[in-house]
């Protein structure tokens, strides 16, 4: 009904308040707000502790503080410091994450640089990822670069795909049930099944099977349950 | 219904002789269907699993697309609800990349205008098919399409598996439109069966070039 050529209102509180969703330009929080229901606008900023408790649609978000989105989320830049909530998907063109964060559903985005403490509740798909720090995937980790230092205790992802992976170790360990890959770097990995082309286990890794096609070295301070080169005999038909 | 083959994603991968980064972009993209992964405890750990003609055929397809078109277009062709364009009836009458034979069966049995969805351009090709395939007679195509027409209106379009098949039993031939299995009886046979998904990603590619 509204006519949305027109110039779009813009939103902001400042100190504690609440407002309800629609169609905005620029939201700005600074202090404790609420947003009402679902959210759509160029630019978004919080700082200090809100909730939107709607679905969030736009071009920018910026949070730093604590932030929490009860719905689904779809932007082009998010940007998080702090700590960010959101309890449904998103779908964004680039992420960045310092702190704390959590999705519920699943993250796709194009790329994603993870820096902190980081918890999905679905897939997590990119076309590069990075993270730095420690990580619970209850999906698949799904990406064409994913470069990984392993930073504090436990990380853990059902499984781990993509062209080229790599996951060092600073601190702590990664458990994880397969990892597949065309080029496969790994320290301090437990792994039920490796699978790739060319794989490198270094320092710390145990792992049950590996599968590789072309390559495999194992570190001596890494244990492998049973190699088996794939592939060698097979002609790939056309 | 016999259980459908699967197919390891590892030997899907040794067969085509696809990468890893190759499957996975794919599987990013949507060219292949999260339905068809189906997660499994073997002796060597974890393994997937797909259906193996499905993803065989998959791949096939998106190897011959992939030099002349991006993976956000393949996707696009082969997704099954993807294309939200409307056609009329005498639109898709003028599409001269369908025989006119099938046309003709067509504009028998479409009696309004539209505009209608890609799935207009599916019903002529079904009926291409069923014409090509020789094995139906033509009151028995006109029954196949009209069940078909009525029956993609009752599923959803985004159904992964739809099928329209002519089954028999005894001297009785019979067309059924269902979306995954069906069974139709112990002493029925099936006389044709298109895989409605497959003639759709192939008109897509069709209605791509031509508009």
């Amino acid at each position: 009904m509204t006519d949305k050529r027109d110039t779009k209102r813009n939103a902001s509180i400042a100190g504690s308040g609440r407002f309800t969703g629609g169609v905005y330009g620029h939201v700005e929080i600074a202090g404790s707000g609420t947003v009402e229901g679902d959210l759509e606008a160029e630019e978004i900023e919080l700082s200090g502790s809100s909730n939107l408790q709607g679905n969030v649609k736009a071009k920018e978000l910026r949070t730093a503080g604590a932030c929490s989105i009860d719905g689904d989320v779809e932007i082009g830049i998010l940007r998080s410091s702090g700590s960010i909530k959101i309890n449904g998907r998103v779908q964004a063109d680039s992420v960045e994450f310092a702190g704390a964060q959590k999705v519920g559903g699943s993250l796709k985005a194009e790329d994603v640089v993870i820096g902190g403490s980081f918890k999905s509740g679905g897939d997590v798909e990119a076309e590069r990822i990075e993270i730095g720090g420690t990580f619970r995937i209850s999906g698949l980790l799904n990406a064409d670069e994913i470069d990984i230092e392993l930073d504090g205790g436990r990380s853990t992802a059902q499984e781990i795909g993509g062209s080229k992976i790599t996951v060092r170790r600073k601190r702590g360990h990664l458990e994880v049930q397969s990892v597949e890959g065309d080029e496969v770097y790994l320290e301090a990995t437990e792994a039920q099944t490796i699978r790739g082309k060319h794989v490198k286990l270094g320092e710390g890794c145990r792992v049950d099977t590996v599968e590789y096609a072309e390559s495999l070295e194992v570190s001596p301070e890494a244990t492998v349950r049973s190699q088996v080169r794939t592939g060698k005999d097979d002609q790939p038909s056309a | 219904m016999a259980q459908i083959p699967m197919i390891s994603k590892n030997e899907v991968l040794k067969r085509t002789g696809i990468s890893y980064g190759q499957f996975y972009r794919w599987k990013r993209k949507g060219l292949i269907p999260e339905a068809w992964f189906n997660r499994r405890s073997t002796f060597t750990g974890q393994e997937t699993f797909l259906p193996q003609e499905k993803i065989l055929e998959r791949i096939r397809r998106i190897n011959e697309l992939k030099d002349d078109h991006s993976l956000d277009a393949i996707a696009e062709m082969l997704s099954p609800d993807l294309i939200r364009r409307t056609y009329s009836a005498s639109e898709v009458e003028a599409m001269d990349w369908l025989s006119t034979r099938a046309r003709k069966v067509y504009r028998g049995l479409r009696e309004g205008q539209g505009p209608y969805g890609v799935n207009e351009v599916l019903f002529v090709a079904a009926i291409e098919h069923l014409m090509q395939d020789g094995k139906l007679t033509s009151e028995q195509i006109e029954l196949a399409t009209r069940t078909m027409i009525a029956g993609l209106e009752a599923l959803p379009d985004d159904g992964e598996d739809r099928y329209l098949t002519v089954a028999r039993r005894s001297s009785v031939t019979f067309p059924v439109v269902f979306s995954g299995e069906a069974y139709f009886g112990p002493d029925a046979a099936v006389v044709v069966s298109l895989d409605l998904n497959e003639v759709l990603a192939q008109i897509k590619v069709k209605l791509r070039e031509v508009l």
